[in-house]
């Protein structure tokens, strides 16, 4: 049998829930995207309802991980995995927050330049949406090189970014009278070029989990 | 020997009869630094400890091979007086021994056999000081020692040790027969007492090792394992089997 055998399933639960997390995230993300696509007002409520379940969840997490370290006196391995789950909640917990700031716009996004540039910002979202799944199995499997791989997909979104700004940007200038579309759909670009920094935040950690090193992952 | 260093084994075995306690154990020790020992029970920690001030010289059938630096003196050469050795590199068990006498008789017999010739009230009162004891023992100095609490028993224990001027403390498990406020206290203590003294110390918890250390060296069946920087070790470090002891997944 092996020793500390409540302390492994006080682990074994942490995991779970960062778990959890990541899939609820990933669910938020699809059902803005979702959302937005078909003007789906109901998706929308439901997908602010979901971000305070991941808020929740991030507290929960959170108490757990703190009561886990109080009580069992963890060290190496162990210490840097349970501050590391910390970390990489705090990470999902705001990019649940870039889910709900994608249905706060919806109003605004009738426009047929969003139209014309839903599909990119659809490709983004999707990209997002595989970094953390991707990314938190890399966390539960303790896979360093899959968190490295996953962090350079966060190139394609920034790329992706740059592009989609310049072309709002010229898109606005010859045509004042659709700034307000304009700007909303600026700050969905930069949501989304955001999400993929909080993956690549997560990564880092992941990797740190791994081998007690901080490592920069993708910076340009 | 490097002169930031108190004590330094080269190579050092030692054997109880045909039993090989310790194996080729290569360990500096860093003066005015806390180096804590750590392992589980029979892994050779504590014979260490007895190895550095040739307390093992007192059982019988038992031999050391190598070498132990003490102010770049092999202390293990036949010119060397291990009454001497035990006068500078002074040791603290685990269970408080202090002797059945005042608590002020425990202090200056040490300090009179060793032929201190000075101010006996005055080493009594600084060695209790430094202590952190003397305010709660002043008054009860023509007391028997037997009658103060364990804590104060250990930290009299540790008052005598240092009455008598040592450069090395060795400390065998020094606070497992506490409670937890006499242990706070005997922590802090060696954190003040570092700044003068070289402590070496023997510990089964680990977060005493954590928190009063700064280099840890991990013993499994006589051998070191792993030895560095407390922080490293307890954080990142690079033996499997240190990690598995410490994190007590050992077995």
């Amino acid at each position: 049998m092996e020793t500390r055998q409540h302390f492994v399933n006080e682990l074994h639960v942490m995991y779970q829930d960062v778990l959890q997390m990541g899939t609820l995230v990933e669910e938020a993300l699809r059902k803005a995207l979702t959302a937005v696509t078909n003007q789906d007002y109901d998706l929308a409520e439901q997908v602010k309802k979901n971000d305070h379940q991941i808020d929740t969840l991030q507290f929960a997490l959170d108490k757990r991980c703190t009561e886990i370290i109080a009580t069992e006196q963890p060290v190496a391995t162990d210490l840097r995995e349970i501050l590391v789950a910390m970390k990489i909640s705090s990470d999902l917990e705001r990019i649940g927050d870039h889910a709900r700031h994608l249905v706060r716009v919806m109003d605004q996004l009738t426009d047929s330049v969003f139209r014309e540039t839903l599909p990119r910002f659809a490709e983004m979202t999707e990209k997002g949406i595989s970094m953390v799944h991707d990314s938190i199995t890399s966390y539960v499997n303790h896979d360093p090189a899959q968190a490295r791989e996953v962090a350079r997909r966060d190139d394609d979104i920034d790329q992706m970014h740059r592009a989609l700004y310049q072309e709002l940007l010229q898109m606005m200038a010859a045509n004042p009278d659709r700034v307000e579309t304009g700007t909303a759909l600026v700050f969905l670009n930069r949501f989304l070029e955001r999400l993929g920094d909080h993956v690549t935040n997560m990564c880092e950690w992941i990797v740190y989990a791994k081998t007690g090193e901080h490592v920069e992952l993708n910076k340009a | 020997m490097a002169p930031t260093l108190a004590m330094q084994t080269k190579n050092l075995d030692f054997y109880y009869g045909t039993f090989q306690a310790l194996h080729d154990v290569n360990l500096e020790f860093v003066r005015s630094h806390v180096t804590a020992l750590i392992g589980p029970s029979g892994c050779g920690k504590s014979t260490l400890l007895r190895c550095l001030n040739r307390m093992n010289d007192l059982i019988p059938e038992t031999r050391a091979d190598g070498e132990v630096y003490f102010n770049d003196q092999n202390i293990y050469t036949e010119d060397v007086d291990p009454v001497e050795v035990r006068r500078r590199v002074g040791m603290v068990f685990q269970k408080p021994n202090p002797f059945p006498k005042s608590v002020y008789e425990n202090i200056a017999w040490g300090a009179r056999i060793n032929g201190f010739r000075g101010d006996m009230d005055d080493l009594v009162e600084t060695s209790l000081k430094k202590c952190a004891l003397w305010d709660e023992v002043k008054d009860k100095l023509k007391q028997n020692a037997l009658e103060l609490s364990g804590g104060q028993q250990q930290r009299l224990c540790i008052a005598r040790a240092i009455a008598v001027e040592p450069d090395v403390i060795l400390m065998d498990e020094p606070t497992s027969a506490l409670d937890p406020i006499s242990t706070a206290k005997i922590e802090d203590l060696i954190t003040e007492l570092k700044e003068r003294y070289t402590i070496i110390i023997v510990t089964h918890n680990m977060q005493q090792a954590g928190r009063v250390s700064d280099q840890t060296a991990f013993f499994l069946n006589g051998w070191i394992i792993e030895a560095g920087d407390t922080r490293d070790i307890f954080f990142n470090p690079r033996e499997e089997r240190t990690e598995a002891y410490i994190s007590g997944r050992f077995g």
